[in-house]
């Protein structure tokens, strides 16, 4: 494989990841009509007011790209209350330069989100299993059938007993995928737990 | 207009479908096949094919996300005409530094053994890319999806451009170990 291929089939990722990073539209400055004169005494009364704004501009400019980089991190914005502009854009820096921050990790969500992680696996029934529906993701299928393990590496692979006597796996490419099948397809691929053994 | 709307129009042949999709996602898919051709009328050229693909292909199909579809059918369009105008010996001044950058994601001397890895090789990007952090995600996508300018991507997430190189190569870098790890080369 070559860059080239690595970029076509890079194309293909998830809706969600692109739809995320969709640039900003540009928009077009809009025309007013001023004076020549009111333009040049606004201007001189900008430039005696520039300076001390200029540096507050910049800080808070820096601190919003915090926050916004904190949000993606889980961390909201009302949680940052406690904290200066300027606490939370040094916290930011030494984070993201890959040290670790006291301020940053008291805030940091203990949960992520994502599935927690069981070594036990969940007994089901063929009913439950029907109930399935195409559209469901992981985690619908796991609020619906209970929390199991995980076989996948690299993607979700739910691994469920059914009726004591069977064993179905459940794959999942991503968070937001769907299953794309019945509960009565996965029960036709199901197979007897000695045999899995 | 809204996306169901305008793709109710597809689905009735209206001629008004194509004016509205310009309309409302022109700048988008220029924006997509202008960083890939680095030339205006080619990459105009590559909307109105994109445009007439969606045509063709609306119905049966009903996209659910009519932005990122067209945005996915201009891409593949750029690259086309990129092959071409590279034959031609023109155009496409941001893409070879887009390839080289992910040619640091690619072991030296690798070697995919079946043409069918490429779907797996898919998800294990998309896992990837969920493991991610919202902005570095973000930032990764607009280079290697998007083929945004460094300039762009500094400018939009407030950052200086020194920090986002830095950043892509920490994720290029991630990127090759997941792929290795995952045993996608020999």
């Amino acid at each position: 494989m070559n860059a080239k291929e690595l970029f076509q089939i890079f194309g293909d990722i998830e809706d969600d990841f692109i739809w995320e990073a969709s640039p900003k539209t540009k928009c077009q400055p809009v025309k007013r009509s001023v004076s020549r004169w009111v333009a040049a005494a606004a201007a001189a009364v900008m430039v005696i007011i520039a300076i001390p704004v200029t540096a507050y501009a910049v800080e808070l400019s820096q601190y919003n790209a915090a926050v916004a980089y904190l949000a993606s991190l889980g961390i909201e914005a009302g949680d940052l209350s406690d904290y200066s502009r300027r606490e939370v854009i040094d916290a930011v820096k030494t984070y993201d330069a890959g040290e670790s921050n006291a301020m940053i990790d008291a805030l940091l969500p203990s949960d992520d989100g994502k599935m927690t992680v069981t070594d036990q696996i969940a007994q089901v029934t063929s009913e439950q299993v029907r109930s399935l529906k195409p559209t469901m993701t992981c985690s619908d299928v796991i609020a619906a059938l209970g929390n199991t393990i995980d076989i996948g590496s690299g993607i979700y692979i739910l691994q469920y007993e059914v009726d004591g006597e069977y064993l179905i796996n459940i794959p999942f490419a991503s968070d937001t995928a769907q299953l794309g099948v019945t509960g009565d397809k996965l029960l036709e691929a199901k197979q007897p737990i000695e045999d899995s053994q | 207009m809204e996306d169901k709307e305008i793709i109710a129009l597809y689905f009735a042949r209206s001629e008004n479908a194509i004016s509205e999709t310009a309309l409302k996602y022109g700048g988008y898919c220029c924006y997509i096949s202008e960083n890939i051709l680095h030339n205006r009328e080619d990459a105009e050229e590559c909307c109105s094919d994109a445009y007439f693909d969606a045509w063709q292909s609306i119905p049966p199909h009903n996209p659910q996300n009519l932005k990122t579809f067209l945005g996915k059918l201009t891409r593949n369009r750029a690259i086309k005409k990129l092959e071409h105008c590279q034959a031609a010996k023109r155009g496409g001044g941001q893409i070879n530094l887009i390839l080289s950058e992910l040619d640091e994601c690619l072991p030296s001397g690798s070697n995919v053994e079946e043409k069918l890895q490429e779907s797996v090789l898919l998800e294990c990007i998309n896992s990837y890319l969920l493991s991610l952090p919202a902005l570095h995600r973000k930032v990764f996508v607009r280079r290697y999806w998007y083929t945004s300018p460094i300039s762009d991507i500094a400018r939009q997430y407030a950052m200086s451009e020194s920090k986002v190189k830095s950043l892509l190569f920490r994720l290029r870098k991630q990127l090759k170990a997941k792929l290795e790890k995952e045993g996608f080369f020999l």
